[in-house]
């Protein structure tokens, strides 16, 4: 089941109801149990399994360390293993069998290997680092771990942020589901605006572009020109796509009166690379930066080890994403950008520093090598993307200058509600929250989403990129 | 439970809600000011101005799929019908679409078709999935509301909302996107038009161009793009399939209550598409459907189609249109869907029960005392008598890797077969290679083992087939191979038969088909082992046996089908086309290319212009002029034979020496030395005086040598006579003609090649073949009347007209003669050691075959391998032969050419090796070329120089070598080894050229 679907709303609308009707905590999680295991079992019930296998592994190795705490490497070797192990198997073995096969193959040596077709589990990348991050920090002396385990199962499995995250710290939420709720109706206006929102981005904005990219991304021979603009309808795509899960994800949790990280922070805004990470995705960098970069020596030495932490967070990172080498690619982009720019930054000029058009000159140079991050991102076949590095900059025939032309109005379209967005939020929502005529803004705004959302969707909405992660 | 709530401004508050409302009540008052009409789509308005234009007798209804795999014009010439055929297709479409387009435009009209033909794959007839634009689409085809289309394919959903919806997404992407090209391009056509028409028009015109789905595309590229399939599937569900829910029923009720014949044809998809077809249930439930519901049925599913007749995972191009036009007419025929008589019913698919080998394998001869090789750990059996079932002669005849069917026992223990051969690690493996038994004891002691071979007991067997596995039906020696089938044969299906194709790895025997109690003996040509059983068509279970008696040869099951024609049912292996016979684009020897045709004519002379480099020579650019998309570039990138430019220089009308070379023999001083890039041509002259001092003209011309290696140039206004050696065709014949090859400097479409193929002064075909054809990579055409297999000259003859492009020829190829085919005659790989002595051009010499390895002159093999570890293999990877050299140790391995006579005339050796990798860590790769001499008794000449180290990754795509056989040199052999590094090199091609060729 998917945030955009009416049976999303029917279900949510029927566990919103009764899980403020019970009113007592312990029902309310029980009916969140439940309401997780139809929410993810919706299409495949046996994704169940691996979900439930995954929580139990780490629900019983969080115990087991804090009982016998002489073992708690033991322990904690024990459910990494399981579910590295589970994850490996389910997204990464084909990839494995796939270039073992290859490599093989470059040898000059035939195998009679063949990839498994398994089926990659819908969220398994998120569910299974939330869990890890519970019995990391048990390890590390910073959680307690739980014996209630339905409080615990519904850490594991809170059906808004169960397929694309944001990734939790059991620190963060588990606490959240132990303790009464609230009901709120600030909460619930402020829930409702920002899953409106959410699906505003996604419907109107995400889904509505995504055609206009992809078309360009099967061309046999597109031009530099049209290229350039699909990665920047791309970094449009998969910022209203993804952030807008979020905002759902987050508008219904304030809902139900939990609060979920912010995972987008206007990443498009960055002035340099560890800026972008600090605003892009955020409760998984944190997670990567934490769990992965802190753990094999963060920047605790020379230059060079530092370098080899970020490439190693950073490769983490982009094979997370997915099992393919443009997203190791990605990772080594990003690696490489963060590591170049903490050698050219202390080398900048003072006549370049804080100056009037710094910040933006930075803004946008770090925009255009996101873009070109995303063009690595999108395009898994390495080879096209060294064939889009050899294309004339500015190349191409009268019909491909009109497409670009007609790609670029494309984009100007989608563009502008973020933009308005943005202004809004930053110039007319600071003079107008504390009026009492936002609210009557408010449900307007939400009023003209839901009609462009009901103009605009399409029965084959595109799934939330981040699910394929 | 508590709450909270926040005070406000009553008035605000009444705002908040009012506000809303109005714009939702708006938005409502917006959708329900909608039109009760129903406007047709522009694509509705299209087939309306088709149908009632055309009064087609026969309509052609689809998707896209179906539209690129049926000519309206083809089918209504085979056919022999006087009235019209008109496509209608809905693009991405599935039966809702169809449905309404037979209901709301077809049966509208007021001169209905005759008959409705149904053209789709199995899935898309029975897919019930709708999305946004199938569901746009489907509106513009209505006239009136629908309820059965709304209940099933809408799911009950209101028409005004996706009405308007569509609207709103038009007017807001539609409108900046017509404003924006307005303003950026005016192409003046009209002074008057408007900004947004002007922007509509231009945006269509490119939009046409640019995105267009069979030339500007390649949907593979969507792969795991973007949310991938297993996504969708674990959100949405795989799409469903239900024959019973799809519009079948309906639109054969529909169509027979009006008058119309209505026929669902299922055709072909290529392998690359990623959905498989419906299994045998859904397959049995569709044709029970259509046949309770009268419809005609036609299943062309298992055409065999190539690859290359689809231009991507389902579209078909021109080839694979005709081929399908074709087969659909013959089917159409067949079923007689243009009478009167109810269709019968159509057959049920076949079901086939379990395969079983019974028997017990002849036991195979003791083996001799293991021999230890000079390689650690590594002992040798030789089985000379089984040595044609070694992996090696399997990939040659039947393009499976690893599928000896022997396997190695110790002390009645099998070892593990190794993936490529034993290595040095002792790990008790083994592989039957071309010398024998090859394998690793443990710690590299025999310790008194009993070595023995057994036959490989699983069945079937797993092989590797181009890097996929794949099941190996061996029959063995002894045994026979059991197919049951649990249904009687549906009358239907027409005439019964049985066809069983193998190869025999070694010596043959009296293998035997039954078909129940029939038995009969196998019929064998060369390795080739066929049988055709047409027995009674069985009434209950039957069942196929194969037996291959004890003391023959296993025998290698290519393929089993049953019935007959092109709906045959293939139960093991792929439908075949045929074996064939290359005319161009393979060795060929005795291959003659002539033409009488004068050259056109060549750039004008003009100044050479020096070039600013630092190098002392005097490196020269000139124009190119008319020959400008002539270079081996252009042409390297459109055919992969880059040597094939026909373009050279002339020094004051005298050929220039080396043509086409590296930019480091101009550059390093080679005199008469040029390399044409893009619309120049760089080089030397001839004594390496400054080109733009030294007062000489230089002029680009056409060579007068219309082939080129494998390939044949026809310039524009050509008449090319190719003549063949009569050995080396196919005794079978062919009944098709297979070109492919590109076209260069002007527009192929409209222009045609004119084909003409004679034997034995009989024509077997005259054809135009248009040269959209060979742009897109191949053309198939059938000739005129088959080939028959006695034929004893062959002339195929290629002519253009003077104002079309220049055409390449890559391959010829003659095929289809039968279902099952023979390879060409043992020998056809044989080297034209003779011809060398009337040497009249480039020669390619064979890759080779692989052989022991000696000094012996009489026993000089095409390759050599050093027994000292390191290997050379001929290989076939994608059609493409290469000889693969894998060397490990300095100069420890080396591979040559068959030996050729040392004649005068030659000139230069050549060989491409496009792939060549230094071992790891080995940045640059080195190969020595060189030319070992021998005299009439075999004994080595000494020749000063001679040799040649090729270093540069560019020399490897074609690197040469003067040859100057020195005195009492009766033979020469072209040899290349790799030199100061070690690693792998490819080599593709060996080539002797003459003085001036």
């Amino acid at each position: 089941m998917t945030f955009i679907q009416v049976e999303f709303l029917v279900f949510f609308a029927v566990v919103y109801a009764s899980y403020w009707l019970v009113g007592d905590r312990r029902i309310q999680n029980a009916i969140l149990a439940v309401s997780s295991a139809v929410f993810y079992g919706w299409v495949h019930p046996w994704f169940l399994i691996l979900l439930y296998g995954s929580a139990l592994l780490d629900y019983g190795m969080g115990l087991l360390m804090h009982d016998r705490p002489e073992q708690k490497k033991v322990w904690l070797t024990i459910s990494m293993a399981g579910n590295l192990g589970m994850l490996g198997y389910f997204k990464y073995c084909d990839f494995f069998i796939e270039n073992v096969i290859a490599a093989f193959g470059a040898l000059g040596i035939e195998t009679n290997l063949h990839t498994l077709g398994i089926f990659l589990p819908v969220g398994i990348s998120f569910y299974t680092f939330q869990t890890m991050s519970y019995t990391l920090d048990i390890y590390r002396g910073q959680l307690e771990p739980r014996r209630n385990f339905l409080d615990y199962i519904v850490f594991v499995s809170f059906f808004p942020q169960l397929v694309a995250g944001p990734v939790e710290r059991a620190r963060d939420l588990l606490p959240q589901m132990e303790v009464d709720r609230v009901f709120s109706l600030t909460a619930v206006r402020s829930g409702v605006a920002l899953a409106a929102w959410g699906a505003f981005k996604k419907v109107c904005v995400a889904d509505t572009i995504a055609p206009y990219v992809d078309k360009v991304f099967v061309l046999n021979e597109p031009t530099f020109a049209l290229i350039a603009l699909a990665s920047v309808g791309f970094s449009i795509q998969i910022l209203a796509d993804f952030s807008g899960y979020t905002d759902i994800a987050r508008g219904i949790s304030r809902m139900m009166g939990f609060e979920l990280v912010e995972n987008f922070k206007h990443p498009y805004l960055a002035v340099d690379p560890s800026d972008f990470w600090r605003r892009w995705h955020v409760s998984f960098s944190t997670w990567i930066r934490d769990y992965v970069y802190i753990a094999v020596g963060g920047s605790k030495g020379p230059f060079w080890f530092t370098v080899r932490s970020t490439f190693i967070a950073m490769l983490v990172s982009g094979l997370w994403h997915g099992a393919s080498w443009n997203f190791v690619l990605w990772g080594a982009f990003h690696a490489t950008l963060i590591t170049g720019y903490r050698i050219v930054e202390p080398r900048l000029p003072a006549a370049v520093r804080g100056r009037w058009f710094s910040q933006p000159a930075a803004i946008a140079i770090m925009y255009v090598w996101t873009c070109v991050g995303w063009l690595i991102f999108r395009e898994t076949r390495i080879d096209r993307l060294l064939y889009y590095a050899t294309l004339p900059p500015l190349g191409g025939t009268h019909e491909q200058w009109v497409a670009t032309v007609m790609f670029a109005s494309a984009i100007a379209v989608v563009a502008t509600p973020l933009l308005l967005a943005l202004a809004g939020e930053r110039w007319i929502k600071p003079r107008l929250e504390g009026s009492p005529w936002f609210l009557p803004v408010q449900t307007s705004l939400w009023a003209t989403y839901a009609v462009a959302i009901l103009s605009l969707m399409r029965t084959n909405n595109n799934d939330f990129i981040y699910f394929q992660f | 439970m508590t709450s909270s709530t926040s005070s406000s401004d009553p008035r605000a508050l009444v705002a908040a809600v009012l506000l809303p409302l109005l714009i939702l009540g708006g938005w409502y008052g917006w959708l329900a000011g909608q039109s009760e009409e129903w406007p047709p789509s522009a694509l509705a308005l299209e087939m309306d101005a088709e149908l009632a234009a055309a009064k087609p007798e026969i309509v052609i209804l689809g998707n896209s799929a179906s539209y690129h795999a049926v000519d309206p014009e083809q089918l209504k010439k085979e056919l022999g019908i006087q009235g019209t055929v008109s496509r209608l297709f809905v693009p991405a479409s599935r039966s809702a679409a169809w449905y309404a387009v037979l209901k709301n435009r077809i049966l509208a009209q007021p001169d209905k078709p005759k008959l409705v033909v149904v053209v789709a794959s199995l899935h898309h007839m029975i897919d019930l999935e709708m999305n946004e634009s199938r569901i746009d689409r489907l509106r513009g085809l209505l006239t009136a509301d629908d309820d059965l289309i709304r209940e099933r394919a809408l799911g009950g959903a209101s028409w005004p909302v996706l009405d308007r919806s569509r609207q709103l997404a038009d007017n807001l992407f539609e409108v900046p996107k017509r404003a924006a090209v307005g303003l950026f391009f005016d192409d003046g056509a009209d002074p008057n038009e408007a900004l947004l028409d002007r922007g509509q028009r231009i945006a269509e015109a490119a939009t046409a161009v640019v995105f267009n789905i069979e030339t500007g595309t390649d949907m593979s590229l969507h792969r795991r793009v973007l949310p991938v399939a297993e996504v969708d599937e674990a959100s949405d569900g795989p799409p469903p399939l239900d024959p019973e829910q799809a519009f079948l029923a309906e639109m054969a009720d529909l169509a027979n209550a009006n008058g119309i014949r209505l026929v669902f044809a299922w055709f072909p998809l290529p392998a690359s598409n990623p959905a498989p077809n419906p299994g045998v249930d859904l397959q049995r439930r569709t044709i029970e459907l259509v046949n309770a519901h009268n419809a005609g049925w036609i299943d062309l599913h298992t055409l065999p189609l190539s690859q290359s007749v689809f231009f991507d995972h389902i579209h078909m191009n021109e080839a694979g249109r005709r081929q399908f036009t074709e087969a659909l007419a013959e089917e159409l025929k067949r079923i007689d869907a243009l009478g009167s008589s109810p269709f019968g019913n159509a057959p049920l698919p076949i079901e086939v029960g379990a395969i079983t080998r019974t028997g017990a394998p002849a036991p195979l001869p003791p083996l001799g005392a293991p021999v230890k090789t000079t390689t650690p750990c590594r002992y040798q059996i030789a089985i000379p008598e089984l040595n044609p079932l070694n992996n090696k002669a399997l990939y040659d005849a039947v393009g499976i890797a690893e599928g000896s069917p022997l396997r190695l026992l110790a002390d009645g223990v099998p070892l593990k077969p190794h993936i490529k051969g034993p290595d040095q690690a002792c790990d008790d493996t083994y592989t039957h290679g071309p010398t024998g038994i090859l394998f690793s004891p443990l710690e590299d002691k025999l310790d008194g083992r009993t070595w023995t071979l057994a036959w490989e007991t699983a069945f079937p067997a797993m092989a590797v087939r181009k890097g996929t596995p794949s099941e190996v039906w061996w029959v063995l020696p002894g045994t026979s191979v059991r197919i049951e089938m649990p249904a009687a044969w549906p009358a239907e299906r027409g005439p019964f038969a049985v066809r069983v194709e193998g190869q025999i790895l070694g010596e043959g025997g009296a293998y035997q088909l039954a078909i129940g109690a029939d038995r009969q003996d196998f019929e064998t040509t060369g390795t080739l082992a066929r049988a055709l059983a047409t027995p009674a068509a069985p009434t209950g279970p039957w069942s196929i046996e194969i037996t291959a008696p004890a003391g023959s040869a296993p025998l290698f099951l290519e393929r089993v089908s049953v019935g007959q024609g092109p709906t045959a049912t293939a139960i093991l292996g792929a439908p075949s086309a045929g074996q064939s016979t290359r005319l161009l684009g393979a060795p060929h020897p005795g291959r003659k290319v002539s033409t009488a045709s004068p050259v056109p004519e060549g750039s004008t002379p003009a100044p050479a212009r020096r070039i600013d480099r630092p190098e002392p020579t005097a490196v020269a650019r000139v124009p190119i002029g008319v020959l400008e998309g002539l270079g081996p570039g252009d042409v390297y990138a459109a055919t992969t034979v880059g040597s094939c430019s026909p373009i050279r220089l002339l020094e004051d009308g005298v050929p220039l020496a080396l043509a086409h070379t590296g930019i480091k023999e101009i550059v390093g001083g080679t005199p008469g030395a040029y390399r044409v890039q893009g619309s120049t041509a760089m080089f030397t002259s001839s004594d390496l005086s400054d080109p733009t001092t030294n007062g000489r003209s230089y002029k680009a011309v056409l060579t007068e040598e219309r082939a080129c290696g494998q390939a044949v140039w026809v310039y524009p206004g050509d008449l090319i006579r190719i003549e063949f050696d009569p050995a080396r065709l196919s005794p079978l014949g062919a009944t098709r003609l297979v070109l492919s090859g590109a076209t260069f400097r002007g527009e192929p479409a409209g222009q045609t090649l004119d084909v003409m193929l004679d034997g034995d002064g009989v024509n077997y075909l005259s054809a135009a073949v248009p040269l959209s054809d060979l742009a897109s990579g191949l053309a198939q055409i059938n000739l005129d009347q088959p080939i028959p297999g006695t034929i004893k000259q062959l002339v195929l003859q290629l002519a253009s007209t003077a104002g079309s492009p220049y055409v390449i020829v890559t391959s010829a190829e003659l095929d289809g003669a039968d279902e099952m085919g023979v390879p060409s005659p043992a020998g056809a790989d044989e080297a034209p050691v003779e011809a060398l002595t009337t040497l009249d051009g480039p020669v390619d010499l064979p890759l080779g075959k692989l052989g022991p390895v000696r000094d012996d002159p009489a026993n000089v093999q095409w390759i050599e391998s050093d027994p000292g570890g390191s290997t050379a293999e001929l290989l076939n990877e994608d059609g493409t032969r290469f000889v693969r050299l894998q060397s490990t140790g300095f100069g420890a391995s080396r591979v040559c050419s068959q030996l050729f006579p040392a004649v005068d005339a030659l000139a230069r050796a050549k060989v491409r090796a496009p792939t060549v990798k230094g071992e790891p860590g080995v940045k640059h790769a080195a190969l020595r070329l060189e030319v070992l001499w021998r005299d009439g008794a075999g004994k080595p000449v000494q020749s000063a120089g001679g040799v040649r180290l090729i270093e540069q990754a560019a020399d490897w795509a074609w690197a040469d070598l003067p040859i100057d056989p020195p005195a009492g040199a009766a033979k020469g052999q072209l040899c290349l080894r790799f030199a100061r590094s070690t690693g792998r090199a490819d080599l593709a091609v060996w080539r002797l050229v003459p003085a001036g060729g």
